[in-house]
């Protein structure tokens, strides 16, 4: 599987959104603020596989938190993005902002 | 927090997803992050059913796709988390990872799938055998399900006991109870909840006033008797203590079908009065839909309204149901209900003594003999699906041998044997689901005919359907059905070395083994078979010997009506008596008529009334004297033994003369005659009922009372005349179809008064045969399963002795060329396939003497070791072996020397 070193639509929303929960993020609320932000519903499926990925490559790190009755006595994967992460992400961002650039105009005639 | 102990998500769900899943922290946070999710699902409402059925609907939803992606994901990420170890070196294995499996799962399916398509007549015949065998389980299966496993339809009915009296002595061990008993238990049995009770019967209340006259079932209970079950009315109330003790003012409440019927569901009739039985009374609630509990009823009065059922403990109408207070145990109520008897049997000895009670939870009491009958059935069922694998495992085996060169192939490409094993049985998982769905297809084609065609005695058999239980049913039976036919196959299929493989001769040495494996499973569904045809033999001819049973009358042309007098207008005996004779004198002038007479409890009945009663000059003098002074009693109008067919053997039958003010008069059966007076002549003797002196004036031919099968009881019959009764069954020999003729007798009882209904018209054959439709169920339902054994069985013969023929055409061919005899050919294939259905035949026969015990119980009149049903059978097979055994042989014959040696 050879990868661009740029990210898919789906790991750029993940790691958007974990960045959004400022350290707060597990599986559950990423679910929601990608529900909730961009009307966006992913399975829990893809999200995990997709998690699993973005860790395999070194952008997302996990820590273990204390499990809970609530949690059938499982601990909860919480989620931070590393600075790979953060430089993918950049560099992702400088990529599409340098394609979208002089396209304003098309956009508004729709 | 309520999420905790108490919210877990489906636990079967739980351990398939943590099956799916990665070992490790993957799996930990997942599972706890749905675990979360379901736990806040339920803390909207904890308390609502619905939201929990909901909450776990959605946790089985999640299975699924995160097993889907897991398992088609995780190849991928296991070799990216492998590269860089194997790159320096630090892990290097010849294994695979485990990622791999997955990955490879899914080639293995799309290839099976493949393959499948290009051998699509042993696909088709597989997938047919197989759905044969698990339809004919999942479907016991799901009539188990309905009939015994679902829970009552009542509140925490685990809490639920029936008590019964028993009295040891009298060998009585489920009987009703005394109003009067149950008043005492009701208020000194601590270890109650509540205790409830109605009566025996459900009389049929006659409704008239603002529509035409109705005739519905209705019964009585004690005030408590719906806050016992927990269930309360759909509208209205339901009876307070009051109306029980009191009964100033009558109430009723109304079933649902009743209240849509009558009132067409309008609210406002609670509170209004309607007439029954000639009285107003005032409805007060409606309980819901479906309730039903023990006979459908359609009005429910409070026990003190009829006061004479309450009288007296000798009286036992009524039949008792309990709840169990919180952690209390059914033996510990047992205990106590037993010392407040024994001190009731010591207060009153005249009708109490000897009576003990007995507790029993109200699912056994409802279904434990629906429950032994059906788990008989289920373990004949298996016995089909146990073939059914065989003959798909030899099919397999088969196919294995034609796909030597095929796996060979992939040894010789680099596979491990392993590798090949998981191919062949994913391809039996694929077809063993296959043949579920469409077994599953069969089972719900039988529900509907079960419905249709089922005994109506099954309880709940119309709620027979498909839920979560028999469809995760019939799944994992699909699955361990493809591990009882695939394993071996695949396993055997794969055993052989790459260079006997790759020569061309060199399958014939390893199919050897094979086909011995093969000769194995044709012998075990010839033994299954043989076992499942012994036990459907064993049910026919009990079938038969019970059809041959005399029932002590003649059924045929012999119509039957209920008939019940208006309570209100005929009162006195002198009363009763006038209506009955002109009912009979105007039923008696239909032309087609041959004659009529009444009885108040037709034969071919479940349980009826006995009373006390002995020979006026041996009263009984010990407690076992009374014990045995016991009988079946009959009240019947003159006539009633001719129209019957009933012989009169000695003395005369009852006339018109014998009436209200003249001798009482008693006919005796023959089976009573004989217990009270062995030795001396009946006639003439006095007996002793309800404290009068009775004379015996006739002994008629024992009747079977209660069904062919049942015992015959000690029955004595009194003239109607002489008691008075207001409800009769009215029994009419035609000259014609019996049931043509009633129209004519409506007609002809509504020419004495229009307000006698009449109803429950039924012709005695049918009454005779609806009484036989559980064992004729039975014998239908295994005959089949025996015929579908043994076709299943002989395919499986056929099967190997055309391999056989095959695999020897070379040598049969050198037979012919040397000179070997038609005959002698025929008789060489013969004896392959008939030593076979020998054995399998002598395995058979040990084993079905050893499961006889089993269906014993389900056998009337017929040994469960019955030498002619086991030989009979055992013949029967022989001859389906032999017509197995004739294609091939023929076809061995047919070989042509010359071809043989050419192609050689």
């Amino acid at each position: 599987m050879k990868r661009t070193g740029y990210l898919g639509e789906l790991e750029q929303m993940i790691l958007l959104a974990v960045l959004q929960l400022n350290g707060e993020a597990f599986g559950t609320n990423v679910l929601q603020e990608l529900s909730e932000r961009v009307g966006r519903t992913v399975s829990r499926g893809a999200l995990y596989v997709t998690l699993d990925r973005l860790e395999e490559k070194g952008m997302l790190t996990s820590q273990l938190g204390d499990p809970t009755p609530r949690r059938g006595g499982k601990p909860k994967r919480y989620l931070t993005v590393t600075p790979a992460g953060l430089a993918a992400l950049r560099r992702s961002r400088t990529a599409w902002m340098r394609l979208w650039e002089g396209l304003d105009s098309v956009l508004e005639q729709r | 927090m309520r999420c905790g102990r108490e919210a877990v998500p489906p636990r079967v769900a739980q351990a398939l997803l943590a099956a799916c899943l990665p070992r490790g922290m993957v799996r930990d946070t997942v599972l706890g992050d749905l675990h979360e999710a379901y736990c806040s699902m339920l803390e909207r409402d904890p308390s609502s059913r619905a939201l929990w059925l909901r909450a776990g609907l959605w946790y089985w939803g999640q299975l699924p796709p995160l097993c889907l992606r897991y398992l088609t994901h995780r190849g991928a990420h296991a070799r990216q988390r492998h590269r860089p170890a194997d790159s320096t070196g630090t892990t290097t294995r010849n294994k695979p990872p485990r990622g791999f499996i997955v990955k490879d799962s899914w080639h293995d399916i799309r290839f099976a799938s493949r393959t499948f398509r290009r051998s699509p007549g042993f696909t088709l015949a597989s997938v047919l055998v197989l759905a044969i065998g698990i339809g004919a389980v999942t479907l016991m299966f799901s009539l188990l399900n309905s009939v015994v496993l679902r829970p009552l339809p009542f509140e925490e009915p685990e809490q639920l006991v029936w008590i019964s009296s028993m009295n040891e002595a009298r060998r009585v061990m489920s009987n009703s109870t005394s109003a009067l008993d149950y008043w005492d238990y009701r208020e000194q049995a601590g270890t109650l909840e509540s205790v409830a009770a109605f009566l025996v019967f459900t009389p049929q209340a006659i409704i008239t006033g603002r529509d035409e006259p109705e005739r519905v079932p209705s019964t009585i209970v004690s005030y408590n008797f719906f806050s016992t079950l927990g269930i309360t009315p759909q509208l209205g109330r339901s009876f307070l203590l009051e109306e029980e003790r009191a009964g100033e003012q009558n109430v009723v409440v109304i079933s649902y079908g009743f209240w849509q019927r009558r009132f067409g569901g309008d609210e406002a009739a609670v509170g209004t009065s309607m007439t029954i039985n000639g009285e107003p009374y005032q409805i007060v609630g409606v309980m819901p839909q479906g309730f039903i509990f023990n006979n459908p009823v359609d009005l429910w009065f409070p026990m003190q309204s009829r006061v004479g059922f309450t009288q007296s403990r000798g009286n036992n109408n009524f039949n008792l149901v309990g709840r169990l207070a919180a952690g209390v145990s059914i033996e510990q109520v047992q205990g106590q209900l037993q010392t407040i008897a024994q001190r009731i049997a010591e207060a009153y000895p005249e009708t109490n003594e000897g009576w003990s009670v007995r507790l029993q939870s109200l699912h056994e009491r409802f279904f434990a003999g629906a429950r032994s009958i059906l788990l008989i059935m289920f373990g004949l069922v298996s016995l089909v699906l146990l073939i059914a694998c065989a003959n798909v495992a030899s099919l397999a085996l088969a196919r294995a041998t034609t796909r030597i060169s095929e796996i060979a192939m992939r040894f010789s490409l680099g596979a491990d044997r392993r590798r090949v094993v998981r191919l062949l049985l994913t391809e039996s998982v694929l077809i063993s689901l296959l043949g579920g769905a469409v077994g599953l297809v069969l089972a719900l084609l039988g529900m509907g005919a079960l419905k249709s065609f089922g005994p109506g005695t099954l309880p709940r058999l119309q709620e027979l359907g498909l839920d979560a239980r028999v469809l995760g049913f019939a799944f994992l039976l699909s699955l361990a059905t493809s591990i009882l036919f695939g394993v071996v196959p695949a396993l055997r299929g794969t055993r052989l070395s790459l260079s006997d493989a790759l020569r061309v001769g060199g399958m014939r040495g390893s199919s050897q083994a094979k086909s011995g494996f093969r000769s194995a499973l044709v012998i075990t569904q010839v033994a299954l078979s043989l076992m499942l045809m012994i036990a459907s033999g064993l049910l026919v001819r009990s079938y038969l010997q019970l059809q041959g049973v005399d029932p002590g009358f003649m059924p045929q042309r012999l119509l039957q009506a209920d008939v019940q007098l208006p309570s209100w207008k005929y009162q006195s005996n002198e009363e009763i008596e006038q209506a009955w004779s002109l009912v009979h004198q105007q039923v008696a002038a239909i032309p087609g008529v041959v004659s009529v007479g009444s009885i108040d409890q037709q034969p071919i009945r479940s349980g009826g009334t006995w009373n006390t009663v002995y020979p006026a000059d041996r009263p009984p003098t010990s407690t076992a004297d009374r014990n045995q002074s016991a009988g079946d009693r009959r009240m019947i109008s003159e006539g009633y033994f001719g129209t019957m067919g009933i012989p009169i053997l000695a003395g005369r039958d009852f006339s018109a003369l014998d009436g209200p003010n003249s001798t009482l008069v008693m006919i005796i059966g023959q089976t009573m005659a004989g217990r009270f007076f062995p030795d001396e002549d009946p006639l003439g003797k006095q007996m002793v009922l309800w404290g009068s002196n009775w004379d015996v004036v006739g002994v008629v031919g024992d009747v079977r009372e209660f069904g062919l099968a049942a015992d015959i009881p000690n029955v004595f019959y009194i003239p109607a005349r002489q008691v008075g009764p207001q409800r009769l069954q009215l029994m009419v020999r035609t000259v014609g179809n019996a049931t043509d003729m009633a129209p004519a007798l409506r007609e002809a009882v509504w020419e004495v008064d229009r307000e006698i209904p009449i109803a429950g018209f039924q012709d005695m054959e049918t009454r005779i045969a609806n009484s036989l439709s559980q064992p004729r169920f039975r014998m239908i339902l295994v005959a089949l399963f025996a015929v579908v054994a043994v076709i299943l069985a002989a395919t499986g013969l056929y099967g190997v002795l055309a391999y056989f023929v095959r695999q020897r055409t070379r040598e049969l061919g050198i037979r012919v060329a040397m000179g070997a005899t038609s005959p002698s050919i025929i008789g060489l294939v013969l004896r392959k396939g008939m030593s076979l259905v020998a054995i399998g035949i002598v395995l058979g026969l040990t084993g079905g003497f050893a499961g006889a015990r089993i269906v014993s119980s389900l056998l009337f009149n017929v040994s469960a070791t019955d030498a002619v049903t086991y030989g009979g059978v055992s013949l029967c097979l022989v001859a389906v072996g032999l017509v197995a055994c004739v294609v091939p042989a023929l076809r061995a014959v047919r070989v042509d020397p010359q071809e043989v040696l050419r192609a050689e």
